[in-house]
């Protein structure tokens, strides 16, 4: 997560854009905003380390670390109007961020060590986003004005291992397999949207994925990319449930062990996430909560 | 000091002609239009008619994080997919809404955006 800080907000569109952080002692590294949340996510403080609970409308700063538990989502609207979501059992971190709107100079960094994500390219200003990169522990994912989705973790190899294309007999490393899906926009797109696509690199491989459906398996450092190949429709069920915003039951599903209190760490703080109380590690429960999209305790207003 | 003055009432005058100052292109705006079905709703409208398809999709995305079960978003976000080439996606989203009341003004949209798709059946298929 320790990469060149790059963040600037030049020019005097950016500086209205970030009007609203004008306040904030962390005007500079202020990146975006948490723009939805459901159920549990917690922010680990980039210089801080300490571990607070995320409330919708605050900004979201450079290296700052996004962790969501189960069945959990954060939508990060980013200043250049890229959509990140955040989807159950993540590890999250904008760690790059270049939005200067007056020379249209725009470039966005992601690292995703754990979980479920789903990256919008933004179109501020009307104008198309510029280069983006997603990284996960095997794969870099360059990204060309699109929509993909991602999952890093035990769920690539659980929903991987189901697709015809990788199988079982696959091994794979649970920290660092990744599953990464091309949604859109493809070469039929509508309107004035052009098609994109991203680059994957794995090692010394790059696989282009350039339509709505296509996906790409990274099962471990060292191991050959599979694909692209079409995702089934049960696998890309598998992965939405991680990021799904309907009220069903799934979103990744509680594990053994608990994801909660892992989600603090050791840091040992009492905080109210949602509505599940959590002081030092131990958490007593509370009846299952609304999401912060609407009026919450936890909203600012 | 009344040139200082001058300067800065002009460059606030810019900055509120400007587009990123726009209601609709500010995130905190973006964000707080959200929190309410209809509010949030024609926020998604209004980013599809100039050609945002992107920006509705992340708007209804968070309507959708606080109305999961409102089916007029659903039905636009599938539709939004199939506009963006993702097919495979907006059948996935339609299917969500199986069991679910869907007005023929509404299916209308869809099918104006997908083509032929076949309606969500009335009542939830059996497991």
């Amino acid at each position: 997560m320790n990469r060149p800080v790059l963040t600037r907000l030049g020019g005097l569109a950016a500086f209205t854009a970030a009007a609203g952080m004008a306040s904030s002692p962390v005007l500079a590294q202020a990146v975006g905003v948490n723009a939805a949340i459901r159920n549990k996510v917690i922010i680990v403080g980039a210089a801080t380390k300490k571990a607070r609970p995320a409330v919708l409308r605050e900004r979201v700063i450079l290296n700052d670390e996004v962790r969501t538990g189960a069945a959990s989502q954060l939508q990060i609207l980013l200043l250049d109007r890229t959509t990140f979501t955040v989807g159950a059992n993540a590890r999250v971190a904008v760690d790059r961020f270049v939005y200067d709107p007056a020379r249209n100079s725009r470039s966005t960094g992601v690292s995703v060590t754990r979980g479920a994500f789903r990256f919008m390219s933004g179109r501020a200003l009307g104008r198309p986003s510029g280069p983006a990169t997603v990284r996960t522990p095997v794969a870099t994912i360059g990204v060309r004005g699109t929509i993909f989705e991602g999952v890093v973790g035990e769920d690539a190899i659980r929903i991987a291992e189901h697709e015809a294309a990788v199988g079982k007999k696959v091994k794979a490393k649970k920290e660092e397999a990744s599953l990464i899906v091309l949604r859109g926009p493809g070469p039929r797109t509508q309107g004035d949207t052009g098609p994109g696509a991203i680059d994957v690199t794995v090692g010394a491989s790059q696989v282009t994925l350039d339509r709505p459906g296509l996906a790409l398996y990274a099962p471990r450092v060292g191991a050959p990319p599979i694909g692209p190949f079409p995702i089934s429709s049960a696998g890309l069920l598998a992965l939405q449930s991680l990021l799904r915003t309907t009220a069903e039951p799934g979103g990744g599903g509680k594990k053994k062990g608990g994801t909660d209190e892992a989600l603090l760490g050791a840091a040992g703080v009492a905080a109210v996430v949602g509505g599940g109380l959590i002081l030092g590690g131990k958490k007593k429960r509370r009846p299952p909560e609304r999401p912060q999209s609407g009026k919450s305790p936890n909203s600012p207003n | 000091m009344v040139r200082m003055l001058r300067l800065l009432l002009g460059l606030s005058a810019v900055a509120l002609l400007s587009p990123a100052a726009s209601a609709q292109d500010d995130p905190d705006s973006l964000v707080t239009a959200t929190r309410q079905l209809d509010s949030g709703v024609a926020l998604a409208r209004r980013q599809i008619a100039a050609n945002d398809l992107t920006g509705a999709l992340g708007t209804l995305e968070r309507v959708l994080f606080a109305y999961p079960e409102v089916v007029p978003p659903r039905l636009l976000y599938a539709s939004l997919l199939c506009r963006l080439d993702d097919r495979q996606g907006a059948e996935l989203e339609l299917g969500l809404l199986a069991g679910k009341a869907i007005a023929d003004s509404d299916w209308a949209g869809v099918t104006a955006a997908c083509g032929a798709m076949p309606r969500p059946p009335r009542k939830r298929p059996k497991r």
